[in-house]
């Protein structure tokens, strides 16, 4: 009988190195598996990884992928802090696309772009924390689990984008199931470097990086929200409310995620309109939840994770392409990286080794 | 409205409610046992597909099955080992079998879209001229197995010696670890038969239902199955009524006659009201330790 046996360290590694490892042992076993499927693992770390890296597009795809996860990542930073899973920043985000496109298409479509745009943006991420605070009031009031009410909302904000696109705010200039074109006053690349990246939206991220890191570590709600998400016992026999943190944290959270949302369709390359949802998102919501654990749970270095997994998700998206294998490969990256990352804590924390009827053989870590 | 319309409503509804019974009944198990295992989705998909593959490379439904049941019962047993032994985190393991086994689909399956399975499973027809009761019992044998496998494992966790270690292990590991129950590998075992019945769900929806693979062919359903557990209480009994209920909120999507993108959002819509009348239910019977790592050598000293 083979099993896994752990052993405690003397000394626990850092969340640097055991991160460093994790990311790069998934990529290694990523590549493997593709392996199975005929996909040339070297070609396709060329061409996936290192191909974006040499392109003026490239680097553009990867910031305008990096700035969604990082606006979604340091929102769940502050959920997974008080404690709470949401895995539901995929519709918090559609909801912040539907919010956008309202504002810009039907609410104040002539408005100037400084009017516009901060409208688009407030609006977001009100739809989105609403959309959070759902789940939020629900697990505070009638302790329903956070992972399926978020999960089961993510599907009924996909269907509502998929209405609006096939139905009332369907273009009536084209059979593809899209809204009409923003106007130009809304297109968030009016205003970008020499590198097309919006700068509103990065911007806006900084700030709430810099909004997240003060709020958890040098406000009072701060500190209930990290108590409650470290030792709800203690928090509850400290007098803190916990239904308070819970419902704060997953409006905020599902807020930024909706920023996110007015980005991914106002800030991209493409044309800025309400899409099909798996054109809006492809499960940067769920990808979030890699750069948030990359990050150890901190806002400060979200920045660099959410830009990490941009790359990555650019990488698989790539190789899907280049490949022709279908949708799967991004999956496959996120699946295996996730897998990594739920045992990395125990990596730091603990020896692991192999046992063979009771017999040490081999040895890891 | 004509008896023989509705039974065509309940007969959709069991063909939907099915995969949803299979999954939660093996969930139910696992998380009996004090492991939550969120790989359920990607665990029906990869069944799906594999099954898929299987019956139709063979022309046999029955090694499709089994097949979706061994590799599902191998992504349970990542989780499980991943979860149980190395003390990984439940939820981002279990996310983590969620995409791997989407991603692994999609590429395993790829060259399989737009094939048709034309194999037929064996069909028991009894009460066949009875109206709306011949819905129900007029079923292939899969139908049968689920409708059976309900009472056996309701009957198996609330009526026998190792139904009791099951809740012992997951109500309190401590205690059932000090009178000799050996609580890693009945939680072990559980996370695989999870793995192995999401499986079985997810083939009973590309090998019987739709016949054929599709990307992302379960589109939510092993997430429902997840919310059913709850409702159901963790009941297998009430599992299979609460299943086929939800079945038939699949089928409203087919008679309601509204627009077809806001029909496809009732089964989610609905979960969350009805998710939210059992979380008050489930207060008071909900299983104490579910989601933390069961840590032997140290439990006594820190009590984690």
């Amino acid at each position: 009988m083979l099993r896994f046996v752990i052993r405690r360290r003397e000394k626990e590694l850092s969340y640097a190195v055991s991160s460093a490892v994790a990311i790069l042992v998934s990529i290694i076993l990523s590549l493997l598996i593709l392996l199975f499927f005929r996909i040339n693992p070297i070609m396709a770390f060329v061409k996936g990884f290192l191909g974006p890296l040499i392109t003026l597009h490239g680097w553009a795809s990867i910031f305008y992928n990096g700035l969604i996860l990082l606006l979604c990542g340091v929102g769940l930073v502050i959920a997974f802090r008080a404690g709470v899973w949401n895995i539901g920043a995929e519709g918090q985000l559609l909801m912040g696309a539907i919010a956008a496109t309202w504002v810009a298409i039907y609410l104040i479509p002539d408005a100037p772009p400084l009017v516009l745009i901060p409208a688009m943006f407030a609006l977001g991420f009100v739809f989105g924390g609403l959309w959070g605070l759902i789940a939020g009031i629900l697990k505070s009031e009638l302790n329903v689990n956070e992972v399926l009410s978020t999960m089961m909302l993510n599907y009924v904000a996909y269907q509502l984008v998929y209405y609006l696109v096939m139905g009332p705010w369907a273009n009536p200039l084209t059979n593809y199931p899209v809204s009409k074109p923003f106007p130009e006053n809304a297109w968030l690349l009016r205003f970008s470097g020499p590198l097309p990246i919006s700068l509103p939206t990065l911007i806006i991220g900084i700030l709430m990086v810099i909004f997240t890191h003060f709020l958890l570590f040098n406000t009072k709600l701060g500190y209930e929200i990290r108590a409650v998400g470290s030792n709800p016992d203690a928090a509850r026999a400290y007098g803190i409310s916990q239904q308070k943190v819970i419902v704060i944290s997953m409006f905020l959270s599902g807020g930024m995620a909706g920023l996110a949302g007015v980005h991914a369709v106002a800030g991209g390359l493409l044309m800025p309109q309400l899409r099909r949802p798996e054109q809006i998102s492809r499960g940067f919501g769920f990808i979030a939840i890699l750069v948030a654990w990359l990050a150890g749970i901190n806002p400060i270095p979200v920045i660099f994770t959410s830009i990490l997994m941009g790359l990555i998700f650019l990488a698989g998206y790539v190789i899907q392409v280049l490949f022709a294998r279908g949708l799967g490969v991004t999956n496959v990256f996120t699946g295996v990286m996730l897998l990594v990352l739920s045992i990395a804590d125990t990596f730091r924390r603990y020896r692991i080794s192999i046992e063979f009827h009771g017999l040490r053989r081999m040895r890891a870590g | 409205m004509d008896l023989w319309v509705i039974t065509l409503f309940v007969a959709l509804a069991i063909r939907m409610g099915t995969p949803l019974l299979l999954a939660c009944l093996g969930e139910i198990y696992s998380e009996r046992a004090g492991v939550l295992n969120l790989g359920i989705e990607g665990t029906m998909m990869l069944g799906a597909a594999i099954g898929f593959i299987a019956a139709y490379e063979t022309q046999s439904l029955l090694f499709g099955f089994l097949s979706a049941m061994a590799v599902g019962g191998l992504l349970g047993l990542i989780h499980g080992v991943v979860v149980v032994d190395l003390r990984g985190n439940q939820m981002i393991s279990g996310l983590a079998i969620t995409f791997v086994g989407m991603g692994l689909s999609s590429l395993i399956a790829h060259s399989y879209v737009g094939r048709v399975l034309n194999v037929d499973a064996p069909q028991i027809r009894v009460f066949e001229d009875v109206p709306i009761i011949s819905a129900i019992f007029c079923q292939n044998v899969v139908v049968y197995l689920a409708y059976i496998l309900s009472i056996v494992m309701w009957f198996i966790v609330f009526h026998t010696r190792i139904g009791i270690e099951i809740r012992a292990v997951g109500e309190n590991p401590i205690v059932a670890e000090a009178s000799g129950v050996n609580v890693e590998k009945i939680r072990l075992i559980c996370t695989v038969l999870s793995g192995a019945f999401a499986g079985l769900g997810g083939a009973y929806i590309s090998l019987i239902d739709m016949r054929s693979w599709t990307d992302l062919l379960t589109v939510g359903k092993g997430w429902v199955a997840l919310a059913l557990v709850i409702v159901s209480l963790w009941n297998p009994l009430f599992a299979l009524f609460i299943s086929y209920f939800f079945g038939a909120l699949y089928a409203f999507q087919v008679f309601l006659g509204i627009d077809i993108n806001l029909a496809k959002m009732i089964p989610y819509a609905a979960t969350i009201p009805v998710l939210a009348v059992a979380s008050k239910l489930a207060r008071r019977l909900g299983i104490p330790v579910l989601g933390k790592p069961y840590i032997r050598e140290e439990e006594a000293l820190h009590g984690v």
